[in-house]
């Protein structure tokens, strides 16, 4: 199985999703604001990787995780790849789609906004870290969901 | 070899080059309004959402296509290069084509009140006129 965590720049929410996914990054505890620079791809993607699948790694049950940006555009995005993997003869039941857009908040939408779009790192990335360590939680709750769906209670609840 | 016409916002054109281009309709003559009405009715009856294909047929090598990206064309590009950049697509041929046509008012104005519903039977009659007018140009741009 594929688990494609998106959500609107594929820059914050969804790496840290994958991360929490991969383990790379304790669910127990809330991180230090200074962990995020350590997840891979956080604040890295800009417009022009939107729609693009990342792969980040594989979980220890063998799916592959990748992250996407997808700008508004997630149903449009998702029936691509569903429809040109199928059309490749691949499954397209194997993508499992996983929207991480419910865990934003204010701080990350203007962080993002000025980090990625506007190129004010400075500016953005701190704001951007405070608002995902706030959205951590919901964060949590999403991968939670997934091993439930997946019948793997790996996770604990924080 | 596969071969997706799209046009922005728009699922016509790229169904309409994809019949030339597969000789259901007559690149030498333009069609009655008749014949295009038929076609509005395939596109009533079976309109894909946005990003999935609709396979009209094959020619040659080549399985024709038509798709529509709304707005998004330059996100659903990087989509499909990521995913061949992934390797998640077979090895052959895929191949977007659109066109470089200015639409003329009938066929904008005819399908906006087509697919509002309310004035759809006036809206397919000038959307066919406005089709005829395009067809020269389309097969032009198709023939090159």
């Amino acid at each position: 199985m594929k688990i494609i965590y998106h959500c609107f720049g594929g820059a914050h929410a969804s790496p840290t999703t994958a991360a929490i996914h991969l383990k790379l990054i304790s669910n127990q505890h809330l991180p230090a604001i200074t962990d995020f620079k350590n997840i891979s791809k956080f604040d890295v993607a800009t417009s022009q990787d939107h729609g693009k699948l990342n792969y980040l790694g594989v979980d220890h049950l063998g799916n592959e995780i990748y992250i996407m940006g997808r700008a508004h555009q997630a149903p449009l995005v998702t029936n691509l790849i569903k429809e040109f993997v199928k059309l490749s003869g691949g499954n397209p039941d194997d993508y499992c789609f996983i929207n991480c857009c419910q865990s934003f908040n204010l701080l990350m939408v203007i962080g993002g906004f000025s980090s990625r779009r506007l190129g004010l790192v400075w500016l953005g990335r701190p704001l951007v870290s405070l608002g995902t360590l706030l959205a951590f939680p919901k964060l949590v709750g999403i991968v939670q969901k997934i091993w439930i769906s997946f019948n793997t209670p790996h996770l604990t609840k924080s | 070899m596969k071969l997706f016409y799209f046009y922005p916002k728009r699922m016509d054109v790229p169904l309409i080059a994809g019949l030339i281009h597969l000789g259901k309709l007559n690149c030498e003559k333009i069609p009655s309004v008749e014949e295009l009405l038929a076609v509005s009715r395939a596109v009533a009856q079976h309109t894909p959402a946005l990003g999935v294909p609709w396979y009209l047929g094959k020619k040659g090598v080549a399985e024709i296509y038509a798709i529509n990206f709304g707005n998004s064309v330059e996100l659903a590009k990087q989509a499909i290069a990521g995913l061949h950049g992934a390797k998640l697509l077979s090895n052959e041929e895929w191949q977007l084509v659109t066109f470089k046509l200015k639409l003329n008012w009938s066929l904008k104005i005819g399908w906006v009140l087509w697919q509002w519903g309310k004035l759809e039977v006036q809206g397919k009659q000038l959307w066919a006129k406005g089709m005829q007018q395009l067809y020269p140009s389309l097969v032009k741009v198709l023939k090159e």
